[in-house]
């Protein structure tokens, strides 16, 4: 272990450099920018704070669009989970995963593949320069203060890979906070333990928010072996994992209608790989991943206007080990290297109260380091945008405009049309978009020897929103709301490795339509002192490969992985203090193959979950007490063809809110 | 559940159909699984999504995921190999690590040979004993006890030993050089289990087959490293090296791919009278006659497969076609000269075929 630490750990000395260096050009393109608009420099108007707590460019585009927003309970419910466990309780979206907490998990949102969604952290692209993907246990989405879904993103308001669309975390000031700290202990099967703290303190002029997680889960689950005789049950193994993250957040309001926010994460997790359920390992898997994330973003308020920049650099590194179980030696031993540096900068400018006209130009620039490369590989890319809202009573629109310059093949230019329309029908809107979408080749598609292919086109696409929202409230005490939307997006060049010859490479070879229905239907009730919720959330996704004159086989088939249907159900209920939740998830039949072999097929299946909480008061503080069952009904099943999911689970866990400034429901 | 059923209904209706048409020549139809050709499907690495196809030559009927079908599980992650030894058949499931054993009058299974490292090939010394090559670096024979299906021995040789052949009491075994290079042979003695000789052969030999005049024809696809401007940084030529079987003495060295040119070759086979030599490129599959005559600089069959076998009875050439690991593969049947026969759907990355 020693060995591996000393080889492949982050050089902190060398990552220190190119930080300071990276920070030392941001601040002086900041300062310079910054003093032509000194001189304007007013007083900020209260319209303008609306924007400023969503925390991203991006997020301000997205309201035309089909979003979700998780929040409030981030801070406690999902305090220290990561967003894959976010995603799966809260959402009806496509969630793919390995096995047990930890392992690798992916996302197919509209039955796109998982390097076709961008992942954003305060407005930064976090997926890999290596794979496009990210691994979303590798994220710590009970860290954000909000989590928002924009489903089917534009390529021109959100950059490379926005098939599926984006899913943005943000971390915002709570400018009325002056201490406030949760310390949040969990327990549960299989030997799970995580412990955390979240430090929340400053004034109206700056706010520092602190929070550090350590999980160790060895999941050493039950499952149904359905690759042995007589399916026996046994016990997950090699499947263990720790981990350490730190955030902080850093919020200041200057003088001169000045802001300035300054975030870092750190991410250390040890990971062990398990065997599929085919395999009798004699091998063990482990795999070290390790982040240092950091951003700056500096705001000015003008009376009519604003000026943003962002400077972020992000570095990570993966270790993969191969060891003998009996000898303990190993075997195999490769790593990766990445880093992508950052720079945003744009202008805002509110014309009127109805119009606001944005301009900005993003930079990016990846490298990576991989043994398949024989080297360092490094691309560099850049987009000019445009972005225009108009927004009366009844209606809003957006309009935008990228054009990206990529080395590879030039420039090419994006556009994106958003609207929303409140219909004089009580509670009824209309919502729809069009634009098109983009994703460049990746640094492995590109450079991985053999095989790297580095004539690859970027995947393009066009894709389509049309639906409505509507919401009656009878009462404070009653309401519902529905939404329904249809999307159609095509992708072409769609890249996929396929073998050519004596190795694999990657082509441009599917031509993909995705369409489908996303429907949600919520209620609320307030009788007496007890209230009430039911959700239910249907998704219907067709993602069908129209490749001609592709093999016979695959054409017109559903993609591997992707369901027509999912289904979710929650009923919640509160009563004082005290709170439970009953949720119900419904997963169709996947294919696991082009042609769908039904004996390959994952058959589908009903989870059920229930979570009960009680909290108890204090003068200042809160304490809140939550039990769970994960797995009600011990339902056995796969993610992953060959990789089971975990069994039925308890968990209990406790957080201590101190100094709570709002103790009311 | 009821697809599946379905599913089952017409294997075995299928299985049924081709028992019918064959009977051994004292009359019992109970042949089963016994007679015909075994395609194994790796699957894509990871899924485990492997299979056999078994399918009858004389009713010209493919039964895919036959071990599923009777055994209602899965086979598991890289189906390498088949081997038969009698009655059953010893199923190499390369990354589960594990070797499967049935009964191929019924193909159920009858037991689980596990705890390996990086399972090859297994072959049937005789009746009671097998050899099954295993490692990926450090490579070693395990010798395997047919009846109680368990290791008894364990015998060392070169670096990732792949393919074995069985000639007049000893065992010649190719060092292919798995993740890494070799250039040996391992000879063992079967009596002994021990190794007798360690020949030097050519660079990665990875295939084996003997001629009529009984002299082994060895595959030595070379050695190729890439430069990241897509050039070759390190290639070394791939041959076929004749050899004595018996004495080692080296007959001759003919070069089919030179440096510069990129020939790897794979995988190599011989046809019925044992007078042509047979081998898989990414361009297809060549031919050679075993005294000299090749036919040039063409392959006999164009096409970029992924393995191949020869019928020992009609002579027919079986090629394996895995147009992608996401879906399933083909074989196609070509007459002797290369004329297309037909062409049948087998599982996923189809990669050995193996004749009883």
């Amino acid at each position: 272990m020693l060995i591996l630490t000393k080889g492949f750990g982050i050089n902190l000395k060398e990552m220190h450099r190119l930080k300071y260096t990276i920070f030392s050009i941001a601040v002086l393109v900041m300062l310079l920018v910054s003093g032509n608009y000194t001189l304007l420099a007013q007083s900020m108007e209260v319209q303008l704070d609306e924007v400023q707590i969503r925390g991203s460019r991006k997020s301000s585009y997205t309201t035309d669009l089909h979003t979700v927003r998780i929040d409030t309970i981030l801070k406690t419910k999902y305090f220290g989970c990561d967003l894959s466990q976010i995603l799966k309780q809260e959402t009806n979206l496509n969630i793919t995963q390995y096995g047990g907490q930890g392992s690798l998990a992916s996302i197919r949102l509209r039955g796109s593949a998982p390097s076709q969604t961008q992942i954003n952290w305060n407005g930064i692209p976090v997926n890999s320069p290596t794979t496009g993907s990210i691994d979303l246990s590798l994220l710590s989405g009970g860290m954000a203060d909000a989590i928002e879904i924009a489903y089917g993103a534009g390529g021109s308001l959100f950059g490379n890979g926005t098939f599926g669309g984006s899913i943005n975390l943000f971390n915002n000031p709570d400018w009325d906070n002056r201490i406030s700290v949760n310390l949040a202990g969990e327990a549960g099967s299989w030997n799970h333990y995580k412990t955390g703290i979240s430090l929340r303190t400053g004034n109206n002029s700056w706010q520092y928010h602190l929070t550090g997680l350590y999980q160790t889960s060895p999941n050493t689950y039950r499952f149904h072996n359905t690759f042995k005789d007589g399916n026996p049950i046994e016990y997950r193994m090699n499947d263990s994992m720790n981990l350490l993250v730190f955030q902080q957040h850093i919020f200041f309001r200057l003088p001169h209608n000045w802001f300035l926010q300054y975030g870092a994460w750190i991410h250390n997790r040890n990971k062990q790989l398990p065997a599929s359920m085919s395999s009798t390992p004699v091998f063990t898997a482990f795999q070290r991943d390790q982040s240092i994330r950091q951003f700056v973003r500096v705001t000015k308020w003008y009376r009519k206007s604003s000026v943003e920049m962002v400077a972020a650099y992000f570095t990570d590194s993966l270790l993969y080990a191969e060891k003998i179980s009996k000898t303990d030696s190993i075997v195999k031993l490769s790593g990766i290297r990445s880093s992508d540096t950052y720079l945003s900068i744009y202008h805002r400018w509110f014309i009127s109260n109805n119009l606001t006209l944005e301009n900005g130009a993003d930079f990016e620039y990846q490298t990576a380091k991989v043994e398949a490369y024989n080297g360092l590989a490094d691309e560099s890319r850049g987009a000019l945008f445009s972005l225009l809202k108009f927004m009366v009573k009844q209606f809003s629109a957006n309009l935008s405009y990228r054009q990206v310059f990529y080395s590879m093949t030039g420039p090419k230019p994006l556009f994106s049309a958003a609207f929303q329309y409140h219909m004089p029908v009580n509670g009824f809107s209309l919502k729809g978009q069009i634009s098109n979408k983009f994703r460049f080749p990746t640094l492995n598609d590109r450079y991985w020897q053999p095989g790297g292919n580095p004539g690859l086109l970027p995947e393009t696409g066009l894709g389509y929103d049309l639906g409505f929202i509507w919401g009656a409230a009878s009462s404070t005490k009653t309401s519902i709301n529905l939404s329904s939307l249809l999307f159609i997006q095509q992708i072409n060049n769609w890249i996929q490795w396929v073998p050519t010859g004596n190795y694999w490479s990657p082509q441009n070879i599917r031509q993909v339509k995705c369409q489908g229905l996303e429907l949600d239907l919520t209620g609320r009730w307030k009788i007496g002192t007890v209230g009430l919720i039911a959700k239910t959330m249907y998704t219907y996704t067709e993602s069908f490969d129209m490749s001609l004159p592709a093999a016979e086989t695959r054409y017109h088939r559903q993609l591997a992985y992707v369901p027509f249907h999912l289904l979710k159900i929650q009923a919640g209920i509160n009563f004082h203090w005290f709170e439970a939740t009953m949720s119900y998830k419904y997963t169709g039949r996947r294919f696991t193959s082009d042609d769908h072999d039904p004996w390959l097929d994952l058959n589908p299946y009903h989870l059920a979950d229930f979570s009960i909480s009680y909290t108890f008061l204090t003068k200042k503080d809160k304490i809140i007490l939550t039990g769970n069952i994960s797995n009600l009904f011990d339902t056995s099943y796969q993610l992953i063809r060959a990789y089971p999911a975990p069994g039925r689970s308890f968990y209990v866990s406790v957080n201590y809110l101190f100094n709570q400034k709002n103790q009311k429901r | 559940m009821i697809r599946r059923k379905l599913n089952m209904f017409f294997v075995f209706g299928a299985v049924l159909l081709a028992s019918c048409v064959k009977e051994n020549p004292d009359g019992d139809s109970d042949v089963g699984f016994l007679h015909g050709a075994y395609i194994t499907n790796e699957g894509a690495f990871g899924n485990s999504n492997g299979s056999v196809s078994y399918f009858d030559t004389d009713s010209a009927i493919m039964v895919n995921h036959v071990f599923e079908s009777v055994n209602g599980r899965p086979l598991g992650d890289v189906v390498l190999s088949v081997s038969i030894a009698g009655d059953k058949a010893f199923i190499v499931v390369n990354n589960s690590q594990k070797v499967e054993v049935v009964d191929l009058k019924t193909f159920e299974s009858i037991g689980v040979i596990d705890g390996l490292e990086y399972p090859r090939y297994f072959l049937a010394i005789n009746d009671k004993k097998g050899y099954l090559t295993d490692g990926n670096f450090n490579g070693r024979v395990y010798v395997i006890d047919i009846e109680s299906l368990s290791i008894t021995d364990t015998i060392p040789c070169g670096t990732g030993p792949e393919k074995m052949i069985l000639y007049e009491k000893r065992v010649l075994v190719a060092n292919s050089g798995g993740w890494g290079n070799d250039s040996t042979l391992t000879v063992i003695d079967t009596g002994t289990d021990k190794v007798s000789a360690t020949w030097v052969v050519g660079m990665d030999p990875t295939d084996l087959v003997l001629d009529k005049d009984k002299q082994l024809w060895i595959l030595c696809k070379g050695k190729v490293v890439w430069n990241m401007d897509w050039t070759i940084g390190e290639e070394t030529s791939s041959s076929l090296v004749v050899l004595d079987p018996v004495s080692g003495k080296l007959k001759q060295t003919v070069n089919i791919g030179s440096v510069g040119d990129f020939f790897w070759p794979q995988r190599i086979g011989i046809n019925k009278n044992k007078d042509k030599i047979f081998y898989l490129e990414a361009e297809g599959i060549y031919s050679r006659s075993i005294s000299g005559s090749s036919s040039g600089s063409q392959p006999l069959i164009s096409k970029n497969l992924y393995g191949f076998g020869i019928d020992p009875e009609t002579d027919l050439i079986y090629a394996l076609y895995a147009p992608s690991f996401t879906t399933s593969g083909w074989m196609f049947r070509y007459k002797p000269d290369g004329l297309r026969v037909d062409s049948l759907e087998v599982g996923i990355g189809p990669s050995q075929i193996v004749f009883n």
